[in-house]
């Protein structure tokens, strides 16, 4: 693994109820993401992934456990907006997150925060609406673009402060099919380009594109590995309450039924290429 | 137009009124409406009919937002008529009962009215040519100097920003939230005004739960993006004086002087 982008250790956040019980929403994690990934942390809702998420940010804290961002610990109340600039947060609800009235603007407000020149900001802003193929809206209203849009709009308020990780909290749940795909490419060109992408996620059709997969459940860590391995334990997850993709229920199901098919397909492409094969 | 918000009564264009620094454009207006009060004499309001006038056409705004910027105040300018027609003393013409319209009644009436009716027309000249995002940029930058006494100037525009930000979001709520509350039986059209009233209940109730939860996912969302308030914080867009500036408020000024010199000397 190359140098850790984030690092948990044993991490738990707690709190308490209204009976005053405590209740964990994360448990003992110990997780390790290297720069340059692209993970996918899936898990049933209440599982405690949003949880997670919101701790690589310094939205949270770990009540007990570290978690380390660029070897930085988010404890520290002085790491907290230099880990912000390494860590960006797109969030579920796109039109909750848009703060200016013009897109160009709202892809400025971050960079603005950490008081940048403006000519820099200029330069930064059309560099980020570039990247995720948003120019031509530079001036429109939020109100007028697409969910998916208005998700791309987020992804370059986050590439103008050049963080080098993007944290995404379910970002396609809001969108249609369209916006999904709209998304689930910028993040591929994005990965491509060198930026870790974490992204949390019902869809096991995204979570499949994903170099790693995380499953969280009832507060713990679960599974990780890459989605070949996760996604074969077709039982386990279905236990969890979690989908699998598609096709590797449908491989799973054939395989019950007495045909030799591998354990390991899990897209739809290697389902068609193993049937053809069978004799 | 894409940079059409359509909000607030802004008209997008690129006169010379629409590119002057909305610094300039506030305090001239200001200095202006000031010296709409310095008129008496016919002279005097001829002048300031001219300049309102001369502003207006380099906006190159359509002659019916004239008419559109006194509709929403036309009973308070017919009331400040009347009220100058009738109780004024003086020569009377025109007596019934207690009415009397007196010749200069009928003169301090039309005086009256022309002064409100410039102060309304110059002063929705600076909303028709400045975008309310430029505005607000503007007033932050004014009310800048006073933030040693405690002016809240940096927390107030980005309340307007976000504010701005919002309405069209919310609107599109509000219809959503209509249909959705109609398709139950809840009728918000018909009924007396107390049970209209009434039935605004179910629309508002979610509407505002609504917004507090957009309020707290923003403030979220903000904070992600390292928002800590005004302190160290750039803009994309700095505002810049350019020789339009100077020569608008030039003008202003010149036209002031004017208008006091024939006031007082």
């Amino acid at each position: 693994m190359t140098e850790p982008m984030i690092k948990t250790d044993h991490l738990s956040h707690t709190y308490e109820d209204e009976d005053g019980k405590v209740v964990y929403a994360l448990k003992d994690i110990s997780l390790e993401i290297g720069k340059g990934e692209f993970v996918a942390i899936i898990g049933t809702n209440g599982s405690g992934k949003s949880t997670l998420a919101k701790h690589f940010n310094v939205l949270l804290t770990p009540t007990s456990g570290t978690c380390e961002v660029c070897g930085m610990r988010t404890d520290d109340p002085d790491n907290i907006w230099k880990i912000r600039q390494h860590v960006g947060m797109v969030f579920q609800n796109p039109d909750n997150q848009i703060v200016a009235a013009v897109v160009k603007e709202d892809v400025a407000f971050g960079p603005e925060n950490l008081g940048v020149p403006s000519d820099e900001i200029k330069t930064r802003v059309s560099d980020a609406l570039r990247r995720v193929n948003m120019t031509i809206y530079a001036k429109h209203g939020p109100h007028l673009l697409s969910g998916g849009q208005k998700q791309r709009v987020a992804i370059a308020g986050i590439l103008a402060m050049q963080c080098d990780c993007i944290v995404l909290d379910e970002p396609t749940a809001m969108l249609d099919p369209v916006g999904r795909k709209e998304v689930m490419d910028t993040l591929h060109q994005l990965h491509d380009e060198g930026i870790t992408i974490i992204i949390i996620t019902h869809f096991m059709e995204e979570a499949v594109q994903a170099d790693r997969v995380v499953v969280v459940d009832q507060a713990e860590l679960k599974m990780d590995g890459a989605p070949r391995d996760v996604f074969t334990h077709v039982k386990e997850l279905k236990a969890m309450g979690l989908d699998v993709p598609v096709a590797a229920e449908l491989a799973e199901r054939l395989r019950q039924k007495g045909l030799d098919l591998p354990d390991s397909i899990i897209t739809e492409e290697e389902l068609g290429d193993a049937l053809c094969q069978l004799s | 137009m894409l940079t059409d918000i359509t909000l607030g009564q802004y008209f997008p264009g690129t006169s010379f009124l629409h590119k002057l620094d909305p610094r300039i454009k506030i305090v001239a207006t200001m200095i202006f409406i000031v010296a709409i009060f310095f008129a008496h004499s016919l002279a005097s309001y001829a002048i300031v009919t001219a300049f309102v006038a001369l502003n207006f056409a380099i906006s190159r705004l359509p002659a019916k937002f004239i008419v559109k910027s006194l509709k929403p105040l036309w009973v308070i300018i017919i009331f400040t008529m009347g009220v100058h027609i009738f109780t004024t003393p003086g020569d009377v013409l025109w007596q019934y009962g207690i009415f009397h319209i007196t010749k200069e009644g009928l003169y301090q009436g039309a005086l009256m009215t022309a002064r409100l009716v410039f102060l309304i027309v110059f002063s929705s000249l600076l909303t028709y040519t400045t975008s309310p995002i430029v505005l607000t940029d503007g007033i932050e930058h004014l009310l800048n100097p006073f933030k040693r006494i405690g002016v809240p100037a940096h927390e107030l525009a980005m309340m307007m920003t976000i504010a701005l930000r919002f309405i069209p979001t919310l609107l599109e709520e509000t219809d959503r939230i209509m249909k959705a509350q109609t398709a139950r039986g809840a009728n918000f059209t018909s009924g007396s005004l107390l049970q209209r009233g009434k039935n605004m209940i179910p629309l508002l109730v979610p509407l505002f739960v609504s917004a507090f939860r957009r309020a707290d996912d923003l403030a979220t969302a903000m904070e992600a993006r390292c928002y800590r308030g005004g302190e160290g914080r750039t803009r994309m867009n700095e505002l810049s004086y350019t020789y339009r500036d100077g020569i608008a408020m030039a003008a202003v000024l010149i036209v002031t002087a004017v208008l006091a010199a024939m006031r007082w000397l």
